[in-house]
């Protein structure tokens, strides 16, 4: 079920129905039926059998560790032992809660890890044999691995660090697992946050509902106004050849950036407002990435929840892992500390983007991308004295209005960079597409009609830039507070008048209906 | 404590550390420098941080970090 469908707004309207009706206590159990019925619509009733397998061995491990958790505590707590002697019982249970995380974590990493790369693996054998020997057809690939997966080895990993303690009830932890606003894209929710909201016994709020509502209709506005028209463009143009001017190629990779944003940011605001329209509080996944000044900023901003996910759960054991320790002692010992400092960030940094590149996908496209961020941040944070030298040598004013222009359009270029890796298919079309515009760019083309015969009239065009401008605006009453808070507080003539003009305009400008298939989201995919 | 504000004025210059809260979450500091004030942390006060204590709450602010180094030179 497309979640910008009518049939979604239906079954949203259907489980409101029946949320608000049962009492506060069994309302989780609406959610838990409302999520198994949207999984198997949108998927199939046996991927219900690997998630729900996922979420049980992960939720045994968990109880396995919390249980060797409160012995060793018990056998610590006995009188007459000393400091040492607690350490070792510490340490041994400690040794024995790491084989159940691992086994957690090998099964769910090792299926998701057969499900990325068995396709890749059996198409470069094939390539080797010659002809179609081996397939990947028999992986079945469960809707929302990618984010499931993540979210439930996210859950064991803070039990075994004993952040919190395990969850009692395995049909709760299901819930977690399932919960239909986030299993297919996310937001990769974090148990200590989302665990807690489902566990409230959530009271009608009508703020709360118009808040999602609201919300939604944002989400709508960015996906089916905006990111389904550029996509229109878009697949004209990266269509298999880069057979085009090079101005238009780079007007694709501009497009490319905003309709990406709009896509998933589009789709992360309608199932965060669909959450609090039951109540339930979902992590905040994108926080206006391009007005981001560093690539750092930016990946602080955009898909939060993954990035959140990778540093606490990749870099920083990597950071402070004892072979890191151990080379970084060392290397202190035996080289500049300059050098020193460069291997300190460059190992946990090239690790943890190459892993989020093939999260992304695991061809060469992906791989090249996670190594381009890789790269980039280790370089800035490697040369930061000689750029701050620079700066100084140049006399810049950080303050300056026009600094700031240039480092955020700056931040946008290296981010429309990234995606020109993997957008057209293949590093053989970006290379392609940059020698076409650095030998052919022809940019009359943008201005004599040529470019409305690429999928989107004059009128369209017009659409995108005002949606675009739309965007822009609220984005920047956002960063100064909540524009949702604000339009409350109008009378009530006016903020009527916002969501139905809110509501025609998606209805009037939204690319859906038969023949189009507004349901694909990019960061599906993944 | 004047340690700890020491190393993490090494880090980043301009900020008044003693009093300043959120260092973390309100990303003060990045994920690079807490890498660097970790290895500064367990050589000056001759401890290991696990991943245990890796929560923003227990680097948010100076008395934070303190407590966290007492927790661990208590264990």
């Amino acid at each position: 079920m497309a979640i910008t469908s009518f049939a979604f707004l239906a079954f949203l309207f259907v489980i409101f129905v029946l949320y608000y009706i049962c009492p506060p206590r069994g309302r989780w159990l609406v959610l838990l039926a409302a999520s198994l019925y949207f999984y198997v619509i949108s998927g199939a009733l046996y991927f219900i059998p690997f998630i729900a397998g996922t979420s049980f061995i992960v939720w045994i491990c968990s109880v396995r560790i919390g249980r060797l958790y409160a012995r060793s505590k018990e056998l610590a707590s006995a009188p007459g032992l000393d400091k040492k002697q607690k350490k070792a019982i510490k340490a041994r249970y400690q040794g024995r809660a790491a084989v159940w995380l691992f086994l957690a974590v090998f099964l769910c990493i090792g299926y998701l890890c057969i499900v990325k790369f068995t396709k890749y693996v059996t198409a470069y054998l094939n390539s080797g044999a010659g002809l179609e020997k081996y397939s990947a057809a028999w992986v079945i690939v469960p809707l929302g691995i990618s984010y499931y997966t993540f979210s439930t080895v996210g859950y064991i990993l803070d039990v075994y660090w004993r952040r919190y303690e395990y969850e009692k009830n395995p049909v709760r932890f299901f819930l977690y697992a399932i919960y239909f606003p986030h299993i297919m894209q996310g937001p990769i929710s974090r148990y200590s946050l989302l665990g807690q909201e489902l566990k409230k016994e959530v009271k009608f709020d009508s703020r709360q509902v118009v808040f999602g509502f609201e919300l939604m209709l944002y989400g709508f506005f960015k996906k089916l106004v905006i990111a389904d028209r550029l996509n229109i463009f878009l697949k004209t143009i990266y269509n298999g050849s880069m057979d085009h001017p090079g101005s238009l190629l780079f007007l694709a990779m501009i497009c490319d950036s905003f309709m990406i944003y709009m896509d998933f940011s589009g789709y992360t605001d309608i199932v965060r407002g669909a959450s609090q329209i039951f109540g339930i509080e979902l992590e905040q996944n994108f926080n206006h990435p391009f007005f981001s000044k560093t690539v750092s900023e930016f990946w602080r901003r955009w898909h939060m929840t993954l990035g959140g996910w990778f540093r606490d759960y990749v870099y920083y054991p990597i950071t402070i892992a004892p072979w890191m320790k151990s080379l970084n002692k060392f290397n202190g010992k035996h080289l500049p500390k300059r050098i020193t400092r460069f291997v300190t960030v460059v190992i946990p940094v090239m690790i943890t983007w190459i892993c989020t590149g093939l999260w992304h996908g695991t061809g060469e496209t992906y791989l090249a991308w996670g190594i381009y961020y890789g790269v980039l941040i280790t370089l800035s944070t490697a040369f930061e004295p000689e750029l701050t030298g620079l700066k100084k040598f140049l006399a810049i004013n950080d303050e300056a209005a026009s600094w700031k222009w240039f480092q955020t359009i700056r931040t946008f270029l290296i981010f429309t960079g990234g995606r020109v890796l993997t957008s057209p298919g293949s590093l053989a079309n970006t290379r392609e597409l940059f020698h076409r515009i650095a030998t052919d760019f022809r940019p009359w083309i943008l201005f004599d009609q040529s470019l409305f015969t690429y999928g989107l009239t004059a009128s369209q065009w017009l659409v995108i830039i005002f949606g675009l401008l739309l965007v822009w605006r609220i984005s920047i009453m956002q960063e100064q507070g909540s524009v949702r808070e604000l339009l409350s507080k109008q009378n009530i003539v006016f903020r009527w008048a916002v969501i139905y003009i809110a509501i025609f305009s998606i209805l009037i400008f939204g690319i859906y209906g038969p023949g189009f298939d507004a349901s694909s989201f990019v960061y599906m995919q993944f | 404590m004047d340690k700890i504000i020491a190393i993490l004025s090494g880090l980043k210059s301009g900020v008044d550390f003693a009093t300043a809260e959120g260092i973390v979450t309100n990303k003060i500091i990045d994920s690079i420098d807490i890498a660097t004030m970790i290895s500064a942390i367990e050589e000056e006060f001759d401890i290991e941080i696990g991943m245990e204590y890796m929560e923003n709450k227990n680097f948010d602010t100076v008395a934070a970090i303190w407590n966290m180094v007492q927790e661990i030179e208590e264990e």
